[in-house]
């Protein structure tokens, strides 16, 4: 028991030399599962950097999992990133989104000496045995219930439905989140998972005649995704009730509830602080964001024929 | 009095300065105390402004919580997005909102799948929990939970509550069972919130339904959540307070036992006690719902916060004021002392002024009451005001029965020829006034009224003036009676009767009405004058001017001309009807008889009668004309009546000597006499040589022409001019003797002609002796030829005079001696020492043997007398002859020498035989 206890006192007293009072020569590494211009990503920097900005040194890294998929190429950015720690010794590392924790923090950094402060994680972080001792951070949700709520409004008695995302492994968690939920009420969704654009307006269209309504997930995946070609087949296709939950995907579908990306890269820059100023990662639970978007299409929305709720169209912002 | 005044001044000074001292003193200090007032009322304005800020936040929070409760409420889905939006807003506009949040009901046997949805929606840790110094651990199954859901703002160190049961804390478990029991906002007890600040909770319930139930045991069944706000109260009490500068106390009342201490803020001006002036406290209860508080606020002044700005502003108006008073006061002082100075100069002087007015006044009413003027005056209503004594004398009023009454009841006046009752002041002529007194008797006056003016002109009364003129007026009457009358007679005079005369001559030009003039000259006077002397004259002339009076009608003007001579002016009267009245009144004349001691005399009249028609255009011509008509009548035999015609050349002729009378006047005026003269030689023994010569006299006309003195002197002698005529001679004479008196061929004597005027002349004889003492002229070379005419008739006179100049060494000469009726007994009394045979009986003597003997006899009687002898108009050597033969001693005449400016004598030798 005195050992224990000794063990603890020594751990705390270890942990509290690492402490680093948040301080513009504090070190913040940022590993980002993706890359630079994904619009995920951007937000959570965005988010991320107006809170440290001037309160640490931030250093990013790109694990860039959208543009290059496959486990080979993300261990090696992993192993490159934990080089990168190693190296620059940051006071705190940032892991935003799956891979950064898949990849990453799981395998080297799991109750490891440096604090860490995950983001972005999809709907649960069971995977990566979160949450450590050294690790706290924001489970990534979105706005299930509201946005298919409106769903089962708009169509009524629908029975089957199309989860149309890029062929990434993260949106499985997405895909099997929207599904469970249509479950529970008697309708089947469909994930069709694309690669390529010509595959994504061919499911678009295929799911025109197929489903009752359609989820458009994250394109970030697709390579040759043109935003131009995308919104025009949108307008001169698009019949069926479109529904997403990523803002970059609202040109695309009639209505949008979007999680923020912002949102967890605030939520990540307060949590860092926090730590650096002496705050245990354990002390501070894990928490999903809770701050969503939405969006209408009113051209889309024209052209299907299809009326939302009064409620809905004077709260959302206009998208085309 | 002005040492008093000195010592006043100071002390009014001092007084006002000790007064201007106690007020600026009492000003300070009511203004020290309206400070203080004035700190007070803003310390209570603050604690109430704090008070009421405090309470509407307090009222906010229980808005803000009630709220929330309704925004769950009425959320079919509670959202924690929308609990977010909502939150922040409220977090943002309410800094002392520490966080909100939402608490749902979760029964125990909820629990697990309330707990694993928490972990589905991202929430991995989640679990129900209570706490134990802000560690959250999982709580022990309790019956029913109100696990935190939600709380904003969302933040690592908040989200830690996230699960946390307040039921599962006794002080947090009671509000909120209040709240669910009263359905009213509930507040905790004060605890410190999240480690750091002092602050409290505040719950709401959130029923099943639209409407909180009606009982408590209901609402208990029908919660379905809590909404919660924490509250810090530091902020809260911050933000009332703002930056007042108050110390405050908040705290907690709580449903039993003394209120709980929630926060406190001391006055930050910390200085010692002694800098303290006074410390303003305020205790008040606020609440609402289920808040209740106790706020104590407190402000301590201090000196150095204290608005001494009024008090000095205070103080400097005192002193300001003061000295403004204390300068007013002594320039007031210096002034009362000049006005008291002057007042009594002032007084001084009018002590003086009135003591000289009152000596004026005296010396008025003295002067007024002695002088003979009576003397009124009134005031501006015409009341008498003052009547002096001779005024109460002449009205009959006294002063005392007079003032007050008006002044025409005392002073009453008409005119004179006013006959009705007086009525009052009579306007002018003022000459003519009556005063009728108080007795209604009558007293000439003469009066003035004349206002008394003011300074201003206006009118303050009159002043009447007049005096008694009784006599006055009746020695004016006389005065003009006299100058109207003659004196003697009580006839109208000359001068009447000329303006008369001229009056009516004028009229008769205008109406053609015929007037005529008597000219009445009575024959017998010098006869009674000679006769009775002058006394007996003058009653002769009374006694028929009163009879002839009664024979005149009113329009008629009977004047005595001068002497015995009468005129009448018959008005509107024919001339035929004149000559009867002239007839009528001559026989009235004739029908007196003058009667003077025991001789009775008969008198006669010459009247000349001359109407207006006749051509006779002026007064003097027709004084003139009916002067020679009277002498006419008196030559034609006297006692007659003689009516005047223009074409009667022997009236003419006498009417021609009166019109001389104007030119002998002015002949005199302008001395255009000239001296001639006639030698006289002696006869016995015969002699060429003149040994005298007599003095002549001619008269140089207008036009240089001579006119010899038979032409002006009998009109000289008939209008008694000749007495000037004599006086100009005599004084010619002398003067040219004077010029010549170292002339070798003066003659020893100089005879002047004397008329009988100068003899009877009183003053004639200091004339002669002056003009001999002027001239220095020898008494000797100067002879008077005097006729026996002249000396007879003022015998007395001339036998004065010759006397009297003969004592000075003059010599006389009596001339035209046989000529008239006189007698020899005249030249026993008349002591002359010429005799100058009349040259009637010389030049004839001849021829006539009555004048040879008369001559020879004159001679003889004047030897025997002593006298010399001298005949005149000897104009041939034959009569010069006879005369020496008769012992004549000397002789003049055309044979001896005719007459000749006197100066011609002195070149011309004696033996020249022009000179005979």
């Amino acid at each position: 028991m005195h050992l224990a206890t000794a063990l603890i006192l020594g751990l705390v007293l270890v942990a509290q030399a690492t402490v680093v009072r948040a301080s513009p020569t504090a070190r913040c590494l940022y590993v980002s599962s993706y890359h630079a211009g994904y619009e995920w990503n951007d937000g959570i920097e965005r988010g991320l950097e107006s809170v440290l900005q001037d309160r640490c040194v931030i250093r990013k890294f790109y694990m860039d999992g959208k543009r290059h998929l496959g486990e080979v190429f993300a261990r090696a950015k992993a192993l490159e990133a934990k080089r990168l720690v190693d190296t620059w010794k940051p006071d705190i590392i940032i892991a935003a989104d799956d891979n950064a924790s898949k990849y990453l923090i799981m395998p080297y950094f799991k109750n490891a000496a440096v604090p860490v402060v995950f983001c972005g994680i999809n709907w649960t972080a069971d995977a990566y045995g979160y949450p450590y001792r050294n690790a706290t951070g924001m489970i990534e949700v979105g706005p299930l219930e509201p946005l298919h709520a409106e769903v089962l409004a708009v169509v009524k008695h629908a029975r089957r439905g199309v989860f149309l995302s890029a062929n990434e492994g993260t949106l499985d968690k997405e895909f099997s989140m929207v599904q469970k939920f249509y479950k529970r009420r008697g309708i089947t969704v469909t994930h069709k998972a694309v690669g390529t654009m010509a595959a994504w307006k061919a499911a678009y269209t295929a799911a025109q005649g197929n489903a009752d309504f359609l989820v458009i997930g994250n394109n970030a995946g697709i390579q040759d995704w043109d935003k131009a070609v995308a919104r025009r087949y949108v307008y001169e296709h698009g019949r069926l009730f479109s529904v997403a939950y990523l803002d970059w995907m609202a040109p695309y579908a009639m209505l949008t509830m979007a999680k923020i990306a912002d949102e967890q890269g605030e939520w990540s820059g307060k949590v860092a602080l926090r730590i650096l100023n002496g705050t245990p990662p354990s002390k501070i639970p894990v928490v999903a964001n809770r701050r969503w978007n939405m969006f209408v299409n009113p051209r889309l929305l024209d052209k299907a024929g299809i009326r939302l709720s009064p409620d809905i169209l004077q709260k959302a912002m206009k998208v085309e | 009095m002005d040492g008093t005044l000195q010592r006043l001044r100071p002390s009014l000074v001092m007084l006002v300065a000790l007064v201007g001292a106690v007020f600026t003193l009492s000003l300070v200090l009511a203004t020290w105390r309206d400070v203080l007032r004035a700190h007070e009322k803003l310390f209570i304005a603050e604690a109430d402004a704090v008070r009421e800020q405090l309470l509407q936040q307090v009222k906010a929070t229980d808005e803000m919580v009630i709220g929330l409760g309704t925004l769950v409420n009425s959320a079919t889905h509670v959202d924690a997005d929308q609990f977010r939006v909502f939150s922040e807003e409220l977090l943002r506009r309410h800094p002392y909102l520490i966080s909100t949040s939402y608490l749902p009901l979760v029964l125990d046997k909820q629990r697990s799948n309330f707990e694993r949805a928490r972990h589905e929606a991202g929430f991995p840790g989640f679990a129900i929990t209570d706490r134990t110094d802000d560690n959250y651990r999982r709580a022990p199954s309790q019956a029913k939970y109100f696990p935190l859901l939600f709380i904003e703002p969302f933040e690592p160190i908040s989200v830690s509550m996230i699960g946390f049961d307040v039921l599962s804390e006794p002080r947090l478990a009671q509000p909120a069972q209040f709240a669910i029991d009263l359905a009213q906002p509930s507040a905790g007890d004060p605890q410190l919130i999240e480690g750091r600040v002092r602050g409290y909770w505040l719950f709401a319930p959130v029923y099943v339904g639209k409407e909180a139930p009606a009982t408590i045991e209901e609402r208990r069944l029908a919660v379905n959540a809590l909404v919660a706000i924490r509250i810090d109260a530091e902020k809260l009490l911050a933000d009332s307070l703002a930056a007042r500068p108050l110390g405050a106390r908040l705290r907690t009342i709580v449903r039993s036992g003394a209120p709980l201490d929630l926060v406190s803020r001391p006055y930050k001006a910390k200085r010692p006690a002694s800098w303290v002036v006074k410390t303003f406290a305020q205790n008040s209860e606020i609440g609402s719902g289920g808040q209740r508080f106790q706020l104590e606020l407190e402000r301590t002044l201090y000196w150095r916060d204290v608005n001494y700005l009024p008090v000095i502003a205070m103080l400097l108006t005192g002193v300001l004021t003061t000295t403004a008073f204390v300068l007013l006061a002594r320039r007031t002082a210096q002034r009362t002392l000049a006005l008291e100075r002057r007042n009594i100069e002032i007084e001084r002087l009018v002590s003086e002024k009135t003591a000289e007015l009152a000596r004026e006044k005296e010396r008025a009413q003295v002067t007024l009451a002695s002088i003979g003027d009576a003397v009124i005056t009134t005031d501006a209503a015409g009341c008498v005001e003052y009547l002096n004594p001779a005024a109460e004398t002449l009205t009959g009023w006294n002063s005392g029965d007079a003032c007050g009454r008006a002044l025409k009841d005392v002073f009453r006046t008409q005119a004179a020829d006013e006959s009705g009752p007086a009525t009052g002041i009579t306007e002018p002529p003022a000459s003519d006034i009556l005063l009728v007194d108080r007795s209604q008797h009558r007293i000439a006056i003469d009066q003035s009224v004349a206002p008394i003016l003011g300074r201003d002109d206006e009118v303050l009364g009159s002043v009447v003036v007049f005096r008694d003129v009784t006599e006055q007026r009746k020695f004016a009457r006389e005065m003009s009676h006299q100058a109207t009358h003659d004196a003697l007679t009580g006839l109208y005079n000359r001068r009447v009767f000329e303006d008369r005369l001229a009056q009516l001559l004028a009229n008769t030009e205008v109406d053609g009405i015929q007037h005529a003039l008597l000219y009445i000259d009575l024959d017998q006077f010098k006869i009674v004058n000679d006769a009775c002397g002058h006394t007996a004259g003058d009653q002769l002339l009374r006694q028929l001017a009163a009879i002839l009076r009664k024979e005149m009608r009113l329009s008629d003007v009977l004047a005595r001309l001068g002497g015995d001579e009468l005129g009448i002016l018959l008005h509107n009267c024919q001339a035929e009807e004149a000559f009867v009245v002239a007839g009528k009144l001559l026989q009235t004349i004739n029908d007196f008889r003058f009667v003077w001691k025991d001789r009775t005399f008969a008198i006669g009249a010459s009247i000349g009668l001359v109407s207006f028609g006749d051509g006779l255009e002026s007064a003097a011509s027709v004084l003139s004309a009916a002067d020679a008509a009277c002498y006419a009548a008196k030559d034609k035999g006297r006692n007659r009546v003689l009516a005047y015609q223009a074409d009667d050349a022997e009236l003419s002729q006498r009417r021609g000597q009166t019109q001389w009378v104007s030119r002998l006047k002015r002949a005199l005026d302008e001395d255009r006499f000239v001296l001639y003269c006639q030698p006289i030689v002696r006869v016995s023994p015969p002699t060429a040589v003149p040994v005298m010569q007599e003095i002549l006299l001619r008269l140089r006309d207008a036009d240089s022409t001579l006119i010899p003195p038979g032409a002006f002197l009998p009109a000289a002698e008939r209008y008694g001019l000749m007495p000037a005529v004599d006086r100009w001679v005599v004084r010619a004479v002398l003067q040219w003797l004077a010029r010549h008196a170292a002339d070798p061929a003066l003659m020893d004597c100089y005879t002047i002609n004397l008329s009988g005027l100068s003899l009877s002349d009183g003053k004639f004889q200091d004339f002669v002796l002056q003009e001999l003492a002027v001239s220095g002229v020898a008494a000797t070379r100067i002879a008077f030829e005097i006729t026996e005419t002249a000396a007879v008739a003022a015998l007395d006179s001339a036998v004065h005079l010759i006397k009297a100049l003969k004592d000075k060494g003059c010599r006389f000469l009596l001339d035209d001696f046989g000529s008239g009726w006189s007698s020899f007994t005249y030249l026993k009394n008349l002591p002359v020492d010429f005799i100058k045979i009349d040259g009637g009986l010389v030049r004839d003597l001849i021829d006539d043997k009555l004048d040879d003997a008369m001559v020879r006899s004159i001679n003889e009687i004047g030897h025997m007398l002593g006298i010399t002898t001298i005949a005149e108009f000897v104009e041939s050597d034959a009569v010069l002859q006879r005369l020496s033969l008769f012992g004549v001693d000397y002789a003049q005449g055309y044979f001896i020498g005719h007459p000749a400016p006197i100066d011609a004598h002195l070149q011309r030798p004696a033996s020249d035989p022009a000179s005979r």
